[in-house]
Protein backbone atom coordinates (compact mmCIF):
# COMPACT_ATOMS: atom_id res chain seq x y z
CA UNK A 1 0.00 0.00 0.00
CA UNK A 2 1.33 3.41 -0.97
CA UNK A 3 2.37 5.59 1.98
CA UNK A 4 0.52 8.89 2.38
CA UNK A 5 1.08 11.93 4.59
CA UNK A 6 -0.47 12.28 8.06
CA UNK A 7 -2.59 15.19 6.82
CA UNK A 8 -4.09 12.97 4.13
CA UNK A 9 -4.72 10.20 6.63
CA UNK A 10 -7.11 12.52 8.49
CA UNK A 11 -9.32 12.69 5.41
CA UNK A 12 -9.72 8.93 5.12
CA UNK A 13 -12.85 7.06 6.17
CA UNK A 14 -12.75 4.83 9.26
CA UNK A 15 -12.64 1.76 7.05
CA UNK A 16 -9.74 3.13 5.00
CA UNK A 17 -7.89 3.92 8.22
CA UNK A 18 -8.41 0.37 9.47
CA UNK A 19 -6.99 -0.91 6.22
CA UNK A 20 -3.96 1.33 6.64
CA UNK A 21 -3.59 0.16 10.24
CA UNK A 22 -3.76 -3.48 9.16
CA UNK A 23 -0.97 -2.60 6.78
CA UNK A 24 1.19 -1.26 9.61
CA UNK A 25 0.42 2.47 9.72
CA UNK A 26 0.11 3.07 13.49
CA UNK A 27 -0.88 6.70 12.93
CA UNK A 28 -4.13 5.44 11.34
CA UNK A 29 -5.03 3.75 14.63
CA UNK A 30 -4.25 6.94 16.55
CA UNK A 31 -6.65 8.88 14.33
CA UNK A 32 -9.39 6.32 14.98
CA UNK A 33 -8.76 6.71 18.72
CA UNK A 34 -9.08 10.48 18.49
CA UNK A 35 -12.30 10.12 16.46
CA UNK A 36 -14.00 7.72 18.84
CA UNK A 37 -12.59 8.26 22.33
CA UNK A 38 -15.28 10.77 23.37
CA UNK A 39 -18.13 8.85 21.78
CA UNK A 40 -17.04 5.68 23.55
CA UNK A 41 -16.74 7.48 26.89
CA UNK A 42 -20.22 8.89 26.42
CA UNK A 43 -21.56 5.44 25.60
CA UNK A 44 -19.77 3.32 28.20
CA UNK A 45 -20.35 5.74 31.06
CA UNK A 46 -24.02 4.74 30.91
CA UNK A 47 -22.93 1.23 31.87
CA UNK A 48 -20.26 1.93 34.46
CA UNK A 49 -21.43 5.14 36.18
CA UNK A 50 -17.90 5.37 37.36
CA UNK A 51 -15.15 7.41 35.70
CA UNK A 52 -12.30 4.98 36.23
CA UNK A 53 -14.20 1.88 35.12
CA UNK A 54 -15.41 3.86 32.13
CA UNK A 55 -11.86 4.79 31.08
CA UNK A 56 -10.76 1.18 31.61
CA UNK A 57 -13.51 -0.06 29.34
CA UNK A 58 -12.74 2.51 26.64
CA UNK A 59 -9.07 1.58 26.80
CA UNK A 60 -9.93 -2.11 26.69
CA UNK A 61 -12.12 -1.52 23.63
CA UNK A 62 -9.26 0.21 21.79
CA UNK A 63 -6.83 -2.48 22.95
CA UNK A 64 -9.07 -5.12 21.41
CA UNK A 65 -9.36 -3.11 18.20
CA UNK A 66 -5.56 -2.94 18.20
CA UNK A 67 -5.14 -6.62 18.98
CA UNK A 68 -7.84 -7.88 16.59
CA UNK A 69 -7.09 -5.53 13.72
CA UNK A 70 -6.43 -8.39 11.34
CA UNK A 71 -9.79 -10.00 12.03
CA UNK A 72 -11.65 -6.86 10.92
CA UNK A 73 -13.16 -7.24 7.48
CA UNK A 74 -14.16 -4.30 5.39
CA UNK A 75 -17.67 -5.63 4.79
CA UNK A 76 -18.54 -4.33 8.25
CA UNK A 77 -18.71 -0.67 9.12
CA UNK A 78 -15.81 0.07 11.48
CA UNK A 79 -17.99 1.88 14.04
CA UNK A 80 -20.46 -1.02 14.18
CA UNK A 81 -17.63 -3.49 14.72
CA UNK A 82 -16.11 -1.30 17.45
CA UNK A 83 -19.43 -0.69 19.24
CA UNK A 84 -20.06 -4.45 19.26
CA UNK A 85 -16.74 -4.92 21.07
CA UNK A 86 -17.56 -2.10 23.51
CA UNK A 87 -21.07 -3.40 24.22
CA UNK A 88 -19.82 -6.94 24.88
CA UNK A 89 -17.20 -5.59 27.29
CA UNK A 90 -19.80 -3.49 29.09
CA UNK A 91 -22.12 -6.46 29.43
CA UNK A 92 -19.43 -8.74 30.81
CA UNK A 93 -18.27 -6.09 33.27
CA UNK A 94 -21.85 -5.71 34.46
CA UNK A 95 -22.34 -9.45 34.85
CA UNK A 96 -18.98 -10.02 36.51
CA UNK A 97 -18.86 -7.26 39.04
CA UNK A 98 -22.45 -6.01 39.34
CA UNK A 99 -20.86 -2.80 40.49
CA UNK A 100 -23.27 -0.53 38.69
CA UNK A 101 -24.29 1.91 41.38
CA UNK A 102 -26.91 4.56 41.54
CA UNK A 103 -24.49 7.36 42.03
CA UNK A 104 -24.89 10.74 40.48
CA UNK A 105 -22.25 11.65 37.96
CA UNK A 106 -21.73 14.84 39.96
CA UNK A 107 -21.55 13.39 43.44
CA UNK A 108 -19.24 10.49 43.90
CA UNK A 109 -17.66 10.90 47.34
CA UNK A 110 -15.19 8.08 46.72
CA UNK A 111 -14.00 9.58 43.50
CA UNK A 112 -12.25 12.70 44.72
CA UNK A 113 -8.90 11.67 43.33
CA UNK A 114 -10.16 10.43 40.03
CA UNK A 115 -9.78 12.46 36.90
CA UNK A 116 -12.52 14.90 36.15
CA UNK A 117 -14.80 14.05 33.27
CA UNK A 118 -15.28 16.99 30.97
CA UNK A 119 -18.73 18.22 30.05
CA UNK A 120 -19.20 19.89 26.72
CA UNK A 121 -21.58 22.56 27.94
CA UNK A 122 -20.36 24.33 31.05
CA UNK A 123 -22.17 27.62 30.47
CA UNK A 124 -25.39 26.99 32.32
CA UNK A 125 -27.06 29.36 34.76
CA UNK A 126 -27.07 28.25 38.39
CA UNK A 127 -30.81 27.49 38.68
CA UNK A 128 -30.79 25.75 35.34
CA UNK A 129 -27.77 23.84 36.53
CA UNK A 130 -29.62 22.66 39.62
CA UNK A 131 -32.63 21.64 37.57
CA UNK A 132 -30.40 19.85 35.10
CA UNK A 133 -28.56 18.12 37.91
CA UNK A 134 -31.83 16.73 39.27
CA UNK A 135 -32.98 15.66 35.82
CA UNK A 136 -29.65 14.04 35.03
CA UNK A 137 -29.67 12.17 38.32
CA UNK A 138 -33.21 10.91 37.78
CA UNK A 139 -32.56 9.96 34.19
CA UNK A 140 -29.40 8.06 35.07
CA UNK A 141 -31.28 6.31 37.86
CA UNK A 142 -34.14 5.44 35.52
CA UNK A 143 -31.75 4.06 32.93
CA UNK A 144 -30.18 1.84 35.58
CA UNK A 145 -33.55 0.34 36.39
CA UNK A 146 -34.36 -0.62 32.82
CA UNK A 147 -33.68 -4.11 31.62
CA UNK A 148 -30.36 -4.53 29.82
CA UNK A 149 -32.05 -4.95 26.43
CA UNK A 150 -34.10 -1.78 26.75
CA UNK A 151 -31.20 0.24 28.13
CA UNK A 152 -28.76 -0.69 25.39
CA UNK A 153 -31.29 0.07 22.65
CA UNK A 154 -32.16 3.48 24.12
CA UNK A 155 -28.55 4.46 24.82
CA UNK A 156 -27.41 3.49 21.33
CA UNK A 157 -30.27 5.41 19.75
CA UNK A 158 -30.75 8.50 21.91
CA UNK A 159 -27.25 9.07 23.25
CA UNK A 160 -25.08 7.64 20.48
CA UNK A 161 -27.49 8.63 17.71
CA UNK A 162 -26.92 5.40 15.81
CA UNK A 163 -29.39 4.31 13.15
CA UNK A 164 -31.85 1.49 13.79
CA UNK A 165 -29.94 -0.62 11.26
CA UNK A 166 -26.66 -0.09 13.12
CA UNK A 167 -28.28 -0.93 16.48
CA UNK A 168 -29.75 -4.12 15.00
CA UNK A 169 -26.31 -5.13 13.76
CA UNK A 170 -24.49 -4.29 17.01
CA UNK A 171 -27.01 -6.09 19.21
CA UNK A 172 -27.48 -8.92 16.71
CA UNK A 173 -31.24 -8.42 16.74
CA UNK A 174 -33.93 -7.94 14.10
CA UNK A 175 -34.77 -4.33 13.31
CA UNK A 176 -38.41 -4.82 14.37
CA UNK A 177 -37.19 -6.02 17.76
CA UNK A 178 -34.89 -3.01 18.12
CA UNK A 179 -37.76 -0.62 17.41
CA UNK A 180 -40.05 -2.45 19.79
CA UNK A 181 -37.40 -2.34 22.56
CA UNK A 182 -36.86 1.38 22.09
CA UNK A 183 -40.59 2.13 22.14
CA UNK A 184 -41.31 -0.08 25.14
CA UNK A 185 -38.13 0.97 26.91
CA UNK A 186 -38.97 4.67 26.67
CA UNK A 187 -42.49 4.04 28.00
CA UNK A 188 -41.05 2.01 30.87
CA UNK A 189 -38.51 4.75 31.57
CA UNK A 190 -41.31 7.30 31.74
CA UNK A 191 -43.14 5.08 34.22
CA UNK A 192 -40.01 4.76 36.36
CA UNK A 193 -39.41 8.51 36.29
CA UNK A 194 -43.08 9.33 36.72
CA UNK A 195 -43.11 12.99 37.71
CA UNK A 196 -39.94 13.86 35.87
CA UNK A 197 -41.21 13.04 32.42
CA UNK A 198 -44.49 14.59 31.45
CA UNK A 199 -45.34 13.84 27.84
CA UNK A 200 -45.79 16.83 25.60
CA UNK A 201 -49.39 17.94 25.41
CA UNK A 202 -49.52 18.61 21.68
CA UNK B 1 -60.11 0.55 10.24
CA UNK B 2 -59.41 -1.54 13.29
CA UNK B 3 -56.34 -1.99 15.45
CA UNK B 4 -55.58 -5.43 14.03
CA UNK B 5 -54.98 -3.88 10.64
CA UNK B 6 -51.83 -2.25 12.00
CA UNK B 7 -49.07 -4.70 12.71
CA UNK B 8 -46.88 -4.13 15.76
CA UNK B 9 -43.99 -3.31 13.42
CA UNK B 10 -45.97 -0.54 11.73
CA UNK B 11 -47.14 0.90 15.05
CA UNK B 12 -43.59 0.96 16.41
CA UNK B 13 -42.30 2.44 13.18
CA UNK B 14 -44.83 5.30 13.19
CA UNK B 15 -44.27 6.04 16.89
CA UNK B 16 -40.50 6.14 16.47
CA UNK B 17 -40.76 8.37 13.40
CA UNK B 18 -42.89 10.74 15.45
CA UNK B 19 -40.24 10.71 18.22
CA UNK B 20 -37.48 11.26 15.65
CA UNK B 21 -39.49 14.07 14.04
CA UNK B 22 -38.93 12.45 10.69
CA UNK B 23 -42.48 12.15 9.39
CA UNK B 24 -43.13 12.07 5.66
CA UNK B 25 -46.57 13.13 4.36
CA UNK B 26 -47.46 9.46 4.11
CA UNK B 27 -46.44 8.89 7.74
CA UNK B 28 -48.66 11.78 8.86
CA UNK B 29 -51.65 10.16 7.21
CA UNK B 30 -50.76 6.77 8.69
CA UNK B 31 -50.39 8.32 12.15
CA UNK B 32 -53.73 10.12 11.90
CA UNK B 33 -55.53 6.95 10.89
CA UNK B 34 -53.82 5.03 13.70
CA UNK B 35 -54.85 7.61 16.28
CA UNK B 36 -58.37 7.91 14.93
CA UNK B 37 -59.08 4.29 15.78
CA UNK B 38 -56.52 3.81 18.53
CA UNK B 39 -56.14 7.10 20.40
CA UNK B 40 -54.14 5.39 23.16
CA UNK B 41 -51.08 5.41 20.90
CA UNK B 42 -50.99 9.19 21.11
CA UNK B 43 -49.68 8.89 24.67
CA UNK B 44 -47.00 6.38 23.63
CA UNK B 45 -45.87 8.65 20.80
CA UNK B 46 -45.64 11.73 23.03
CA UNK B 47 -43.78 9.82 25.74
CA UNK B 48 -41.33 8.53 23.14
CA UNK B 49 -40.62 12.01 21.87
CA UNK B 50 -40.24 13.47 25.35
CA UNK B 51 -37.92 10.71 26.60
CA UNK B 52 -35.80 10.98 23.45
CA UNK B 53 -35.40 14.73 23.97
CA UNK B 54 -34.48 14.21 27.62
CA UNK B 55 -31.94 11.54 26.79
CA UNK B 56 -30.39 13.82 24.19
CA UNK B 57 -30.08 16.51 26.84
CA UNK B 58 -27.89 14.37 29.13
CA UNK B 59 -24.38 15.82 29.56
CA UNK B 60 -21.97 14.39 27.06
CA UNK B 61 -18.99 12.63 28.55
CA UNK B 62 -15.58 13.13 27.08
CA UNK B 63 -12.25 11.42 27.55
CA UNK B 64 -10.13 13.01 30.25
CA UNK B 65 -6.82 14.73 29.58
CA UNK B 66 -4.00 12.28 28.94
CA UNK B 67 -6.28 9.47 27.77
CA UNK B 68 -4.34 8.85 24.57
CA UNK B 69 -1.00 8.79 26.44
CA UNK B 70 -2.34 6.27 28.97
CA UNK B 71 -3.71 4.11 26.16
CA UNK B 72 -0.38 4.23 24.31
CA UNK B 73 1.41 3.15 27.50
CA UNK B 74 -0.99 0.24 27.96
CA UNK B 75 -0.49 -0.87 24.36
CA UNK B 76 3.28 -0.60 24.75
CA UNK B 77 3.17 -2.66 27.96
CA UNK B 78 1.09 -5.30 26.27
CA UNK B 79 3.46 -5.45 23.30
CA UNK B 80 6.43 -5.82 25.67
CA UNK B 81 4.81 -8.66 27.60
CA UNK B 82 3.85 -10.40 24.34
CA UNK B 83 7.37 -10.30 22.93
CA UNK B 84 9.53 -13.36 23.72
Amino acid sequence: MKAISTAKLYNLTDEDLMERFQDGTVQAFNILVSRYKDRLHNFLYRYTHNHEDCEDLVQETFLRVHRSRHSYERIAKFSTWMYTIALNLAKSLYKKSQRMQRVSIHEDPDDSESREMVFEDSHILQDEKLHQKLCVRELERGLQELSEEFREAIVLRDIQELTYEEIAEITDTAMGTVKSRINRGRIQLQEILNGYVQPETN
Amino acid sequence: MQDHQFSEDIINDVILKYADESFSVRDVVKFEVLLKYNPEYSHAARVNRKVRLLMQSLPRMKASVGFERRLAERIANESRSDSP
